[in-house]
């Protein structure tokens, strides 16, 4: 019992000192974001001050690009969820010609630069006329070939006892994947919707490229405008923004860390 | 032709700056009020990522009416017939403003000087003093200069003699230049040969180097706040600081001076001269209210809001200088004279490769290599870009004479009217038609899986509809919004293509891919993104799992710890490698913590050996917590019975691990090292924000390399080359690690 508690004492401290250094950044963001600039060479702030909170929410600007950002994280979200549930219960669960190629081209998607990209897709958004909208911030990315690929494993774990029965009941296949595998995958979609969240609320160069007007701007984008000035960063204003924005994210992981963890759980044992 | 335009309703232009909306929005609401019927549209770009957007509107055949162009981009810019000849209406400024050398090519004018800007030497009164100097005599000459700078040099007090730029390669001509110019010497000759290789260098660089003995190496920020804190005794840097430091460093003594000369009876003081233009794209919907637009709005008096406020640069209108503004403060009377007498780089079509090529040149020399290698390995890059620019125009834009009349010829001809329509349409077409196809074969041959085979009533065909049916939204996303841009991008590698004439793209063959045979710094990119690989993803995934044993070991706790160890994959990469950059400054958290335990501080991003490292380090801490909380799951889900009949077995802890646990997470390791690999090999936001590649090309990555040669160099086709290279790259390690999950499966 006494070897038993002196290694959770020493993996508590441990721990302790690691996670000191994994807070550090966050701390230190935090608190920057409270202080005046300063002629530091490091950026470093002093004093008090909510000026940079001032000048980004305070901007008249802020609550619709808030609104945008949110939108399309929720067309994003939504979209990502039902359509990786089904197209990866298709690639998990039916045969059929062209599966390998296409599943390969899936994870195409995620190797090729996107740099690369960038030119043919704003051609695009011009030609559909969805250049300077949300839409073309929500399109391109509602199945996202990550989430399919992490749904696709998952469901293959899944045991299939269950969607048998149910269809021995006479359920239609959408019925199927609505209330037998979605629940089964509750995990998966906290892990994708954690994901797709962050990727998608940091996304900064998509929504350059293809918007203009401060209406369509979502909150990376506008943020980098308060913060970059033509011969220096203005630190307060990154800090105080970067904050701002990661307050939502961070309570998402909250409402979905134990999923995760439950999750993964209830997938793997039926490997 | 452009008859009265202004007078028509309805004209909207828009304008692409990149300055604060209040110093635009009231010249605008001015210009409009009189000039009835012309309305401006104002778009703000950010100062990190504005000239990408230009060039990708540009590609597009969408670039704004007006825009807002840096004046060392103006060569390439005119060579290419981008801009409107705006010669009759500015002619009547010529004695008024400066910087007409930036914006004119063959005697015609292609834009109207806006801002500008140049750097002198600041010198600190007080540090002077203290060096037994007068402080009303800062350095006039490289002897004075030198010599004032050995006598402050003090390190081990933590004063500096000399501010030098370093860790910032694509800046450093700026600083170098001068000295250049100033004892003769020029990047090119008057017949446009290159003539950077010549004595006047060659001094100006020993020169230099012997500078650095008593020099602090750093990024232009850290300088300026080295200079700011009163630890540099003299520095050149720009009108900014001018601005900042008597309201930051009130107690701060200190002058400016014109830029030392050579000696006393030998050469000039001069500097960089550079700055912002106002330019009309040849899309432009009404050439002449535009003008008339940028003329109203480079005027002394809608400018000096701006140069009051941030005074970075000045307005090119010279009658802005009788303002008081500029009498307040007798230092600012050094910077009017030297921007007199500054000078502004060559206005070539290949102006940024050249930038490039002299960059490289002072870094190297401010690394170790001879000035001899230096210069002659500038002089062989010069040859291969002139032959590139030859091979690649056809003759058409020469690499150092601005072409005029060539440069209408090429724009008429790449009006985007000729193919460029077709494309899209006969992809859609193509692809609509294999998606039938495709369709009408799944329909007939679909078959059940497993798990329906036994239950599943369903014909074949509704099988078949049905998988359709579930497969389609993602079928669609990827034909309309990935397959097409794909395609494109590959036709793209085999075709000489770049920003400026998207309508000529020219099949080229395999000469992209072969030029990537033997391009030096691919190949080094290629290295550096290969070291990161390997450095990075078992690092991440073995320390991943560590965390993870080890929260998952704790009775109490575990949950706070594992958001602990996530919380740095939440905030975006380019916010986190800005809180790197303090952590990795000179008086960092990082050197104070080596300083307590008595290793002496370290210049991480300056030091070309330790900035990718630097960067290893950084990433890995981003990304542990992430492929932890992956682990923790699947540790969570190795069953419990394992243990406890190994307990019984008397196994130990070491062998439990190897023997249960590690097989039992294999599946796991191999999804965490696929998609970590997948990523890493794309690394670009960190170099970005911290080193952009430098210093001396240790950290220049694939990805951040194809950046630059697309947006900077705008070489689109080559740089889809690279591209279909990291693909291929990439699948390669990807299949291997698709293997070893088929093994884990088995």
């Amino acid at each position: 019992m006494k070897t038993q508690f002196w290694k959770q004492s020493g993996t508590m401290a441990l721990l302790t000192a690691l996670g000191l250094s994994y807070l550090y950044p966050w701390l230190y963001m935090v608190a920057r974001s409270f202080m005046h600039n300063e002629p530091g060479m490091s950026g470093g702030g002093n004093g008090f001050t909510l000026e940079f909170y001032r000048l980004i929410i305070g901007n008249a600007g802020f609550p619709g690009f808030l609104l945008n950002s949110m939108i399309v994280l929720t067309a994003v979200l939504v979209t990502n969820v039902v359509f990786s549930l089904l197209v990866g219960y298709a690639f998990a669960r039916y045969r059929f010609p062209g599966k390998k190629i296409l599943f390969w081209l899936v994870l195409a998607t995620l190797m090729i630069p996107r740099q690369t990209l960038m030119v043919p897709l704003l051609d695009l958004m011009v030609r559909l006329g969805l250049y300077d909208t949300l839409w073309a911030l929500i399109l391109p990315f509602c199945v996202d070939g990550f989430n399919l690929f992490l749904m696709k494993q998952f469901i293959e774990n899944l045991p299939a006892d269950l969607e048998d029965a149910a269809r021995a009941d006479g359920a239609g296949e959408f019925a199927i994947v609505w209330h037998v595998v979605a629940p089964l995958s509750r995990p998966a979609i906290a892990v994708l919707i954690i994901n797709t969240a962050i990727v998608n609320w940091n996304s900064f160069i998509f929504p350059l490229i293809f918007t203009d007007t401060a209406s369509v701007r979502t909150l990376p984008v506008a943020l980098a405008y308060f913060a970059q000035g033509p011969h220096a960063t203005d630190w307060g204003a990154l800090m105080a923004g970067a904050s701002v924005s990661s307050l939502p994210l961070i309570i998402l992981f909250w409402l979905f860390q134990k999923q995760i963890i439950e999750g993964i759980t209830s997938g793997a044992l039926k490997d | 032709m452009l008859v009265c335009t202004g007078a028509r309703a309805g004209v909207e232009l828009t304008f692409w700056n990149f300055w604060d909306q209040k110093f635009i929005l009231p010249v605008i609401e001015r210009f409009e009020r009189e000039n009835p019927g012309v309305k401006i549209r104002s778009e703000q770009m950010n100062w990190g990522n504005g000239f990408d957007k230009v060039v990708i509107a540009m590609a597009n055949g969408r670039a704004p009416d007006i825009c807002e162009l840096g004046s060392t981009w103006m060569g390439r810019f005119m060579a290419e017939g981008a801009l409107i000849d705006i010669s009759s209406q500015t002619a009547d400024l010529k004695q008024q403003y400066l910087m007409w050398e930036a914006v004119t090519s063959n005697g015609r004018v292609f834009g109207l000087p806006w801002l500008v800007s140049t750097r002198v030497l600041f010198y600190n009164r007080q540090l002077l003093r203290k060096a037994g100097l007068n402080p009303d005599e800062p350095p006039r000459t490289w002897a004075e200069l030198l010599a004032a700078a050995r006598l402050i040099h003090d390190p081990k007090s933590g004063i500096y003699g000399f501010g030098m730029n370093a860790g910032e390669g694509h800046i450093l001509y700026k600083k170098f230049m001068p000295f250049v110019w100033g004892n003769g010497g020029r990047i090119l000759d008057a017949d446009g040969r290159f003539a950077f290789d010549g004595p006047a260098t060659r001094e100006a660089l020993e020169f230099y180097l012997q500078l650095k003995d008593f020099s602090y190496c750093e990024k232009q920020d850290l300088l300026d706040e080295a200079f700011k804190l009163g630890r540099l005794g003299l520095a050149i840097s720009g009108s900014w600081n001018f601005a900042r430091y008597p309201v930051d460093a009130p107690q701060l003594d200190f002058g400016v001076a014109m830029i030392p000369r050579p000696a006393e009876d030998r050469g000039v003081s001069t500097s960089f001269l550079g700055g912002q233009v106002l330019a009309l794209f040849k899309n432009c919907r009404n050439p002449e209210a535009a003008a008339r637009f940028i003329r109203f709005l480079a005027t002394a008096s809608n400018t000096l809001p701006i140069t009051r406020e941030a005074m970075v640069s000045f307005p090119a209108d010279q009658q802005a200088w009788s303002d008081p503004f500029f009498h307040a403060d007798p230092r600012m009377q050094v910077f009017v004279g030297q921007i007199k007498t500054a000078r502004h780089p060559p206005v070539v079509a290949a102006w940024v490769e050249i930038e490039k090529i002299i960059n490289e040149a002072v870094e190297k020399g401010m690394y170790g290599m001879s000035a001899d290698k230096v210069l002659s390995e500038a002089d062989e890059k010069y040859a291969d870009l002139e032959q590139r620019f030859a091979q690649k125009q056809a003759g058409q834009v020469q690499v150092t004479r601005p072409v005029g009349e060539h440069a209408a010829q090429t724009s008429e001809s790449s009006e985007r009217s000729d193919l460029w329509p077709l494309v899209l349409p006969s992809f859609f077409a193509v692809a609509i038609l294999l998606f039938s196809v495709y369709l009408l074969y799944i329909n007939r041959n679909t078959a059940s899986g497993q798990s329906l085979s036994s239950a599943c009533k369903a014909s074949p065909i509704e099988r078949g509809q049905r998988t359709l049916l579930f497969l389609s939204p993602w079928l669609l996303t990827f034909l309309i919004f990935w397959l097409y841009p794909l395609i494109f991008s590959f036709i793209l590698s085999f075709c000489s293509y770049d920003a400026f004439h998207p309508a000529l793209f020219k099949f080229a063959g395999l000469q992209n891919y072969l030029r990537l045979l033997g391009d030096q710094d691919f190949a080094r990119a290629f290295l550096n993104t290969l070291i990161f690989v390997v450095a990075t993803t078992p690092v991440t995934t073995a320390l991943a799992l560590a965390l993870a044993l080890l929260v998952n070991s704790l009775k109490r706790g575990s949950q706070f710890f594992r958001s602990v160890f996530f919380l740095p994959s939440i905030i975006s990469i380019v916010v986190t490698a800005t809180i790197f950059k303090s952590v990795y400054a000179p008086v960092g958290i990082l050197n104070r913590l080596l300083a307590a335990v008595g290793v002496p501080a370290q210049a991480w991003l300056v030091d070309s050996d330790l900035a990718m490292p630097a960067i290893i380090v950084m990433n890995i801490w981003v990304y542990t917590g992430y492929y932890m909380v992956l682990y923790l799951a699947a540790l969570k889900a190795v069953p419990g019975e394992l243990y406890e009949a190994a307990d019984v077995d008397g196994a130990s802890d070491w062998q439990q691990f190897f023997h249960i646990t590690l097989p039992q997470i294999r599946y796991m390791t191999v999804f965490i090292l696929t998609v970590n690999t997948i990523r890493n090999w794309q690394v670009f936001a960190e170099i970005f924000t911290l080193t952009r590649g430098g210093p001396v090309g240790s950290t220049d990555t694939l990805v951040h390399h194809l950046y630059e040669t697309a947006f900077r160099y705008h070489e689109m086709g080559y740089a889809s080359a690279m591209a279909f290279v990291l693909l291929v790259v990439i699948l390669f390690f990807s299949l291997l690690q698709m293997r070893a999950m088929q093994v884990v499966r088995q």
